[in-house]
């Protein structure tokens, strides 16, 4: 048995997930390498995983990635996916601090559309800024957030972003990516995009909506799992689908799914993280 | 599966480096065989974290009046044993460039056949001389090599020592700050070489961290026996 850690192997396994996980000199439950929750409302069930990408596992470090949802009034629905620039230094606490932010901003507001999205991510930019002061581009960050409102029609989600964790319509097996660009990319590129805006060029937010259609979830990924999926349309695509296909019915655990958020997969090692939503 | 703005074919990650080195006869003696003594280390260093052999390819170029491949890109856990270079005669930037693109050209569309999604290609370029060709011919190569509508341009960090000329290798990693070097003001080239080669290894061993946590980045390494040439940011 191989001493490491690692979930299902999807594709070509990775080498790196055979070597033992050193113990980190400081671990708080706050900067879990494994976090996995989930429940259900009348109108929605969330499922969330995330993960440590392996290489951060090895070198001792924390996941950067971080999420979170909010159910302000039974109808509505926030989920938030933010993604912490490695290279950046603290960019794991800038994603701490922008779905914080968020989070507590969309618990609070009156509307539920397009205009509370994009507010959203300003506060959260606005935060991290604030933290960060005149070192703020070290708390850089990714963030995705995805407002969802349950309606006789079907649900309807109002979506913006900066950078390049993005989102995902799943209907059985199919993914519909939200936000073009992933797949089309010849080369794999540096994150153009991130929070605070201004700390860099070609901060560009980008906005998307769409009406879920019946039995369909919204999946919000941070890179470590979007790129292997679009790269993985054999492996990582269907497999993470059939994963999923548990969650409606309560049969997909928040600790399968973080189980399978660990997949093994060569050239894989970003931090992960997935955070789903069915409309009942 | 024919989703939308999902791909259609099975691909793994792949970070390519290409060591680019100067072997004219101005590198015979000690610095070339130093270059040989420490091929190897890149090899076992870069293999000794699994995280890292997993994601970068690594291929050796030559150049004096001609240019040449001494090792193809290849995985570095498949390679036996390092080849080892030889010196040769005079210093043409234009043979490097021009066929640092065209090597760059077929191995990323072999790599594309063979399942590989690139992340931008690395060249680390090291010369101890000035160019011998004509500054135009070697300068029309390095617009080839660096072309942006080039979609697989690669980004290059130049090191120099003996006679380079610091001007050259900035204009070589085009003027952008942090990605050229020059050996301090008296270094010898048996102290700069093997410093040189391990930050080499150190740049490789940063840089794919930085992509396979998902910040691609080309990180230059931390070398005391040379300076970064400073360049002008605006530009």
């Amino acid at each position: 048995m191989s001493p490491g850690w690692a979930g299902p192997v999807w594709g070509e396994p990775s080498a790196a997930t055979e070597a033992p996980v050193p113990l980190r000199r400081r671990a708080v439950a706050s900067e879990a390498c494994y976090r996995a929750d989930g429940g259900q409302s009348a109108e929605f069930v969330v499922l969330a995983a995330s993960v440590a990408g392996v290489a951060h596992r090895l070198s001792g470090r924390r996941c950067e990635d971080a999420y979170a949802w909010a159910l302000p009034r039974p109808g509505r629905l926030a989920l938030i996916v933010a993604d912490g620039v490695s290279t950046a230094g603290r960019g794991g606490e800038g994603a701490d601090i922008a779905v914080s932010a968020a989070w507590e901003h969309l618990l609070a507001v009156e509307g539920w559309g397009e205009m509370e999205c994009l507010a959203a991510l300003r506060v959260a930019s606005d935060a991290v800024s604030a933290a960060g002061c005149a070192s703020a581009s070290e708390l850089s960050t990714t963030f995705v957030v995805a407002l969802v409102s349950a309606s006789e029609a079907g649900a309807e989600v109002r979506l913006a972003r900066v950078g390049d964790s993005s989102a995902f319509i799943l209907v059985k097996d199919r993914w519909d990516e939200l936000f073009p660009g992933g797949a089309e990319d010849e080369l794999r590129g540096s994150v153009v995009g991130v929070l605070p805006l201004g700390s860099r060029g070609g901060d560009a937010v980008e906005t998307a909506s769409v009406l879920l259609p019946a039995g369909a979830a919204l999946v919000l990924l941070s890179d470590g799992v979007a790129d292997p999926l679009r790269d993985g349309p054999g492996t990582v695509a269907p497999a993470l689908a059939e994963v999923l296909s548990g969650g409606p019915s309560g049969a997909l655990t928040p600790l399968a799914l973080a189980d399978a958020a660990d997949f093994s997969r060569r050239g894989c090692q970003d931090d992960r993280t997935i955070l789903a939503v069915w409309p009942r | 599966m024919a989703s939308r703005y999902l791909g259609t074919e099975e691909r793994y990650a792949v970070f390519p480096f290409y060591l680019c080195l100067d072997v004219s006869q101005s590198m015979a003696g000690e610095p070339i065989a130093q270059v040989n003594a420490e091929l190897p280390q890149i090899r076992s260093s870069v293999g000794q974290d699994p995280a890292v052999a997993e994601v970068i390819r690594f291929g050796v170029v030559t150049f004096s009046e001609g240019a040449r491949t001494v090792l193809p890109l290849v995985d570095l856990a498949l390679v036996e044993s390092m080849p080892t270079v030889e010196v040769e005669g005079r210093t043409s930037y234009s043979a490097a460039f021009d066929h640092l693109r065209r090597v760059i050209e077929a191995d990323y569309h072999a790599g594309r056949l063979a399942g590989e999604r690139w992340y931008r290609p690395a060249v680390l370029f090291v010369s101890d001389g000035r160019p011998t060709d004509p500054e135009e011919r070697w300068l029309q190569a390095h617009r080839r090599l660096t072309d942006p509508a080039w979609r697989r341009h690669p980004n290059i960090l130049a090191f120099g020592f003996g006679e380079a000329v610091p001007e050259i290798l900035a204009t070589v990693a085009e003027n952008k700050p942090n990605r050229a070097y020059v050996a301090a003001e008296g270094a010898a080239p048996s102290a700069v070489v093997p410093e040189l080669m391990a930050g080499l290894v150190q740049s490789i061993v940063s840089s794919s961290a930085s992509a396979y946590t998902g910040s691609p980045q080309l990180v230059p390494p931390q070398l005391p026996n040379m300076q970064p040439i400073p360049v002008d940011e605006l530009e």
